[in-house]
């Protein structure tokens, strides 16, 4: 199958079809490998367990109800960051937020999460990640826009990470940013809303829901 | 009196054409322009001439895409049906002039065919030849059903598509085949019909465990089951049917090829028509097909009813119940109407969301005001929407939906259009960000779909367009202007609150120019055609956001559309060229994007029956990521006689926001080739 898709690619590229990379964003060449070098897919990295899991987390599903598949991705300032880690076993719920720097929502909602999410919630347990995973014009996001990002928005307890490689793009398939989901104390995908949100109304009532729970 | 006997005379023949088989003139004509017919012809004048027409701007893809899937219709299939001796050897030993007004002047020179001349040579028609002839041809005669015709269209799609730049690999690199078939009984009275959809993945890697949303999947089902009775100025409908209510603002179950929509209503209705008087009732569940052809990807969403869980979780669809009814006097008509919708029970975020939404409205149609000259068509709608949800609790809000539009013919060559809406919070779906197959409504829109318009459902404004023709000469002028204000207001319990003109809403301007130069008749050795487009839109802030002040511009595009063609007897090329150049705020960037995206091709037919095209186009709307610029791309398609056609295209298609009325959607490019062959028998 690969070999006539390279065949098509390069009759296409003979034609003069797109960028030079067209046809190399292949996200499968992502696959990486864990610590014990055990190979996963799609990025999703199992890593070293935290002190709270006796068992490394399956590879996860993408709707409510199922459980949260790990990832390990970069913070602004280059540290490795994984999901199922001690900030995970110390808290009672975890928002993640994926956006793109050219989703007008994601914007606002951005600097929301830090004011009504984090402010509010975080002393209550509940953890915020935002996750980049393209720029203004659609590139792939580098530490520096990660830093940029963060400044420009005065973010400063939100943990932001970048996914170059869109490694999460599982959670929003249909293409709508951004993709706000919240995974309970247990790992269990609780809530997942796509698109734009109503003055993150719903979120709020979500994890309300999910402490409460 | 002559000239009249003579149309006698070429109508005798044309209907004797119908019956034995269509002579050569008529078979010069594409046969596939017989076939377009939209699915449901009362769907289909009631939903309005201008979404059909903006649907055509829309794409010139469109086509292929309305050809791959025509036939599905009752009235298409119903004029297959009326066919019974299209498969026959046509009986062409007979001539008739190329222009029937060589009948109108005497020009007796053609011949009847020998069978059908009266005894001695005559002229005059042998009635007992032809209805001996006609007896031969009988379709069969069924109990039940009368005299029944039958029909089957396959629509075989082979296709193999590369990346699709989706974000998802997992939906990229594979092949598949899509087979549709299609089955109709036509009886006098009585019509029956069935589709069977079927979908197979092939060369693809399969679906790891858990990432079953993103991966693509075979499927098999019966798509739709229709049955029609028609008897006098009743009409019944049941199991699967298109539908409409006014003008389908209030109510539309239709199919939108460009979007890749297609809605029917699984229930039933019935609908009684005479000159005077006029009632519809209807009810029952959404049926949206569940491959999406743009995607590939089966939506099932809701659930298939005609699967087992038919009754299990009736809050899984759409319902629908509603009604029109209306009395025409002499120039005028006056209709009201209402529905109601139960929306499914939304539980993709976690959390249980219920909404159901009330419309009532009433319609005033005047189609020949002053003599003809004025056609006037109004129609005023009131939503109240109610939304029970878990994260939300209860609320409820109104909305409405205004529309107008006024044709003038000042004289033969000069027409005014005016158009005037008001929408405030209608949105005829659960959400205002709901899946494109679960919009039913058709939007009166004031801008081309090419425009992407956006807020459809909170916007107030008009148009203005004016068209004059140089007759008798072949060219004419178009002017139009527009102008309205649009926002997003998704939850308010107060109908004036949320207003488009408010400060949170966009300013929009869009002006037009069109020069056209026609073919008038039937084209000579040597003819032309011309059509220029251009325009200018300009969208702007009402109130400061977004790093921006009231006034400033928001959105600016510059568009031009070249259409030329010449025709060299059976041979014909056309050119087309489309251009756009865009200015977009970014508020994330804090400047604008500027962007262009069109498209050329030459396209070389002969005899309308084979053509082929070779198409560039180009898009850097989102140059920062790795998704092409360039998309090159070719098509050959082959008609047959009887309205069968291949249809092969290999190459590029950029992707993007296409909307069509009044409903948008995000599509992703193509890469790669497919080839469709459609057999109607």
């Amino acid at each position: 199958m690969k070999k006539l898709s390279f065949v098509f690619i390069g009759a296409l590229l003979a034609l003069g079809c797109g960028d030079d990379d067209a046809g190399t964003d292949d996200t499968t060449d992502t696959t990486v490998m864990d610590d014990a070098g055990v190979e996963t897919d799609q990025g999703m990295v199992a890593t070293n367990l935290p002190s709270c899991l006796d068992e490394a987390p399956g590879r996860g599903g993408t709707i409510p109800g199922s459980e949260m598949g790990d990832f390990t991705l970069q913070t602004c300032d280059g540290e490795e960051y994984s999901f199922y880690n001690e900030a995970f076993c110390e808290s009672q719920a975890t928002v993640i937020s994926i956006a793109a720097g050219w989703c007008p929502p994601c914007i606002a909602e951005s600097m929301q999460l830090e004011e009504e999410i984090t402010s509010v919630y975080g002393p209550q347990g509940v953890r915020v990640i935002q996750i980049l995973i393209q720029t203004d014009d659609y590139s792939a996001p580098d530490l520096a826009y990660c830093q940029g990002w963060v400044d420009r928005f005065g973010l400063d307890s939100n943990v932001e990470l970048i996914d170059p490689a869109q490694v999460t793009n599982r959670f929003f398939p249909d293409g709508a940013l951004p993709s706000t989901i919240v995974v309970d104390s247990e790992g269990i995908i609780r809530f997942r809303e796509n698109g734009a949100s109503d003055g993150l109304t719903t979120l709020k009532a979500a994890i309300d829901q999910v402490l409460g729970s | 009196m002559h000239a009249n006997a003579g149309r006698l005379l070429a109508l005798l023949l044309l209907g004797r054409a119908f019956l034995f088989g269509a002579p050569a003139f008529a078979q010069e004509e594409p046969e596939d322009e017989r076939t377009t017919a939209p699915a449901d012809g009362e769907e289909a004048s009631a939903d309005g001439t201008e979404n059909e027409g903006s649907e055509d701007e829309g794409s010139e893809d469109e086509g292929s895409e309305d050809e791959a899937s025509e036939g599905e219709g009752s009235e298409d299939e119903a004029d297959d049906a009326e066919d019974p001796a299209a498969d026959e050897p046509a009986e062409d030993d007979y001539e008739l002039p190329d222009d029937l007004d060589a009948i109108d002047a005497g020009e007796d020179d053609w011949e009847l065919p020998g069978d059908l001349e009266g005894e001695g040579g005559s002229d005059e028609w042998d009635f007992d030849a032809a209805l001996e002839h006609a007896d031969e041809n009988a379709p069969p005669d069924l109990p039940i059903f009368g005299e029944t015709t039958f029909s089957l269209t396959s629509t075989t799609r082979a296709q193999y598509r590369l990346n699709n730049y989706d974000g998802n690999d997992l939906n990229d690199d594979f092949g598949s085949l899509w087979e549709r078939l299609e089955v109709a009984m036509q009886g006098e009275e009585l019509r029956l019909g069935a589709r069977l959809d079927f979908f197979l993945p092939v060369l693809e890697d399969g679906c790891p465990e858990g990432l079953e949303e993103s991966c693509i999947e075979s499927d098999i089902r019966l798509e739709r089951f229709s049955a029609h009775w028609d008897h006098g100025p009743w009409t019944v409908d049941a199991v699967d049917s298109y539908a409409v209510l006014g003008r389908g603002i209030a109510l539309s179950f239709r199919r939108l090829d460009i979007l890749g929509t297609d809605v029917a209503l699984r229930g039933g209705k019935l609908a009684y028509d005479d000159s005077d008087f006029f009632f519809k009732v209807l009810g029952g569940a959404a049926n949206p097909q569940n491959l999406d052809p743009n995607t590939l990807a089966i939506i099932d969403r809701p659930a298939d009813q005609l699967r087992r869980d038919l009754w299990e979780n009736p809050r899984s669809r759409d319902w629908v119940m509603g009604g029109e009814l209306g009395y025409r006097l002499p120039g005028f008509e006056l209709g009201a109407h209402m529905a109601r919708y139960l929306f499914a029970e939304d539980l993709s975020t976690g959390f249980r969301e219920q909404t159901d939404l009330d419309i009532f409205g009433w319609h005033l149609e005047a189609p020949r005001l002053l003599g003809g000259a004025v056609s006037f068509y109004g129609e005023a709608n009131l939503a109240r929407r109610q939304v029970d949800s878990d994260l939300r609790g209860q609320n409820s809000n109104l909305g409405r939906a205004i529309y107008a539009s006024i044709q003038v013919q000042a004289s033969e060559r000069a027409s005014l259009a005016i158009e005037l809406k008001d929408y405030r919070r209608f949105y005829v779906a659960d959400d205002v960000a709901a899946d494109p197959h679960r919009v039913y409504s058709a939007v009166p829109d004031l801008e081309l779909d090419t425009e992407r318009p956006e807020n459809q459902s909170n916007a107030r404004g008009g148009r203005v367009q004016l068209d004059y023709g140089f007759l008798p000469g072949p060219w004419g002028i178009s002017a139009a202007v527009l102008s309205y204000g649009h926002a997003e207001h998704r939850e308010s319990d107060d109908l004036d609150e949320g207003d488009p003109w408010s400060n949170d809403g966009f300013w929009l301007n869009h002006a037009t120019f069109k020069l056209q130069k026609v073919i008038r008749g039937e084209p000579g050795a040597f003819d032309w055609t011309f059509d220029l487009l251009g325009g200018y839109r300009d969208d702007r802030y009402l109130g400061a956001r977004d790093g921006r002040q009231g006034g400033d511009l928001h959105w600016r595009v510059v568009h031009g559309t070249l259409e030329t063609g010449i025709v060299l007897g059976q041979h014909s090329l056309e050119l087309s060229i489309i251009h756009r150049q865009e200015s977009k705020w970014n508020a994330s960037k804090l400047d604008f994007d500027d962007y262009v995206r069109g498209s050329a091709s030459v396209t070389y037919s002969w005899q309308g029956r084979i053509r082929g095209s070779l198409i560039l186009a180009w898009n850097d709307e989102k140059r920062g990521s790795d998704v092409p610029t360039y998309y090159p791309g070719a098509e050959l398609r082959v008609d047959f006689l009887d309205g069968s056609f291949f249809r092969a295209f290999g190459g590029a298609q950029p992707g993007g926001r296409i909307c069509s009325g009044g409903v948008c959607r995000d599509v992703p490019l193509f890469v790669g080739g497919l080839g469709e062959l459609v057999l109607r028998l």
